[in-house]
């Protein structure tokens, strides 16, 4: 997956303007994010590479996931389901968001679900492409 | 007593009331935290908010939380910065917590506009017209009067400002629990409301933003600066107890919306036929027609509002709006369709709600003619 996100960075640098949601601040990519103040999605190294950051990968993780429900379903809406640890709880929403209002088909849920393997206990929380997508104003 | 005064607060329900309560003792944790209270805090938040957004038919990205409709109003006018080249426009009539922070814009070197109104509290969509310039940064007209009922007509005004490309702000924390479903078909930019008009918890409101203004706006800029809540537009760690009661607050509001605010009309109409019946000399300050329908403005000549008050002290009602009763001048809105400051001071203000009743209404409006006619007996 870090490969894949690099590559996506590779060709982002290339063409800043194929994403938009995305910008260059130093040696920063931000993502331009509704739920977090700052969100980094990646770092350009001394060669001028990118260097993918977890939002971005847990982003392209879910476009992957997501690419291989549409292929083994048809149905017009998507659940994933997403089974994490407490202590990542921001990276992985930070990719939820990267990925809701980035690449979202549309009709898109990811439900993370914060599991405690010890006690067994769990938070889920619902995110869809409804509510994080980007709709043209 | 009877309370007559829905327009300064309305009482929080019950239901509401048990789920801050045990909202406050079940989500304790802090919402921000990386741990499973913290993570129960954050969805309790989260689904308070997409409960909030459905119900609106707006965005979870649109709908930031405040500490209430004052916050709101200031956060909306801070987005503007002050300078000659940033002009905003206003009303006559606003609430305080909008005109005082139009007026701070213009210590600070703004450049502001003070639309008058009408003789009912209308303004006119010509004069917003005329007062827009090229750098109209913000126009915000109030959705409806929270002192004579006014429902002033959002749709023109916004069809002017929309032309001159202007973001148009409302002040809906009176018109949000009967006079606005979706608020994405309400013809603002920029809305503010809050939860106590709703018999929800006090200290809680919101800003909705669109997105369209967001989009144009590149961003949202955030009247406070600390954490990371609301996307750090609007930091500090949320009142968890008050958004889930707010929320809570909203969809039982939504649930009897239609019935209510024929129900309360018909109270209105009730106290006024009573009161006019015995004094035939009264006047509203209301308008008849496009007036929030629980808020009745009248004007008994010759009486002073406040003496009238005391003299019945089991109704509860008020001169001008709670808000600047403390500061002993004449309400502002009045003054601003062309009272005097004597027909102002004769001048009561009675909100009807959820819980009054009919026989309230009556026994309220014959206490209060009684009174009326001893005070002109006297
Ligand atoms: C029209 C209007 N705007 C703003 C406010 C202030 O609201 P809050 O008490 O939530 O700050 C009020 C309440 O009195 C109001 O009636």
């Amino acid at each position: 997956m870090r490969n894949r996100s690099a590559r996506f960075l590779k060709r982002w640098l290339k063409d800043m303007d194929s994403d938009e949601s995305l910008r260059l601040e130093g040696t920063e990519i931000l993502f331009d994010s509704d739920l977090y103040p700052k969100v980094i999605a990646g770092a350009v190294n001394e060669a001028g590479a990118g260097i993918p950051r977890c939002p971005l990968i847990v982003s392209e993780y879910l476009d992957l996931s997501f690419k291989r429900l549409s292929a083994s379903r048809q149905r017009s809406s998507r659940v994933v389901f997403d089974f994490n640890r407490v202590a990542d709880k921001d990276k992985v929403i930070k990719g939820t968001e990267m990925y809701l209002a980035r690449k979202s088909q549309g009709q898109e849920a990811v439900v993370q679900v914060f599991f405690d393997a010890k006690t067994h206990d769990f938070v889920s929380i619902p995110y869809s492409s409804e509510d994080l997508g980007r709709r043209a104003a | 007593m009877i309370y007559l005064d829905y327009q300064a607060t309305t009482p929080l329900d019950d239901e509401v009331a048990d789920l801050v309560d045990s909202a406050g003792r079940r989500f304790w944790a802090n919402p921000s935290s990386p741990h499973m209270a913290g993570m129960r805090s954050q969805e309790a938040i989260e689904g308070a908010r997409r409960k909030m957004v459905r119900l609106l038919g707006c965005r979870p990205r649109e709908l930031f939380f405040t500490s209430g409709a004052t916050e709101a109003n200031n956060w909306a006018i801070s987005m503007v910065k002050a300078s000659q080249e940033h002009h905003i426009i206003t009303t006559a009539i606003e609430h305080k917590s909008m005109l005082d922070a139009c007026r701070a814009f213009q210590r600070g070197g703004g450049d502001l506009t003070v639309l008058p109104v009408d003789n009912k509290g209308f303004v006119n969509p010509t004069e917003v017209k005329r007062a827009i310039k090229p750098t109209t940064r913000l126009v915000s007209v109030m959705a409806a009067n929270n002192e004579i009922g006014s429902v002033q007509p959002i749709t023109d005004i916004a069809s002017v400002t929309g032309e001159a490309g202007a973001p148009l702000h409302s002040d809906a924390t009176q018109a949000i629990g009967y006079l606005i479903e979706d608020i994405t078909q309400y013809p603002a930019d920029l809305v503010s409301f809050s939860s106590h008009k709703l018999y929800g918890p006090k200290g809680i409101g919101a800003l909705y933003i669109s997105d369209k203004f967001q989009t144009s706006n590149k961003g949202v800029p955030s009247l406070l600066h600390g954490g990371g809540q609301e996307g750090g537009k609007r930091p500090g760690t949320q009142n968890l107890p008050a958004i889930v009661g707010f929320a809570k607050a909203l969809e039982l509001s939504r649930a009897a919306l239609t019935d209510e605010r024929s129900r309360v009309k018909q109270l209105k109409s009730m106290f006024l036929d009573l009161l006019l019946s015995h004094h035939p000399d009264i006047m509203t300050n209301s308008p008849q027609e496009l007036c929030l329908p629980n808020c009745l403005n009248i004007r008994i000549p010759g009486l002073d509002a406040g003496e009238l008050m005391s003299a019945v002290p089991h109704v509860a009602i008020s001169a001008g709006s709670a808000c600047n009763s403390n500061d002993q001048q004449p309400s502002h809105v009045l003054m601003a369709i062309g009272l005097s400051a004597a027909e102002a001071r004769s001048s009561l203000r009675i909100g009807f709600g959820r819980t009054t009743t009919p026989e309230e209404t009556r026994d309220a409006a014959l206490a209060i003619s009684a009174a009326v006619s001893l005070m002109k007996a006297s």
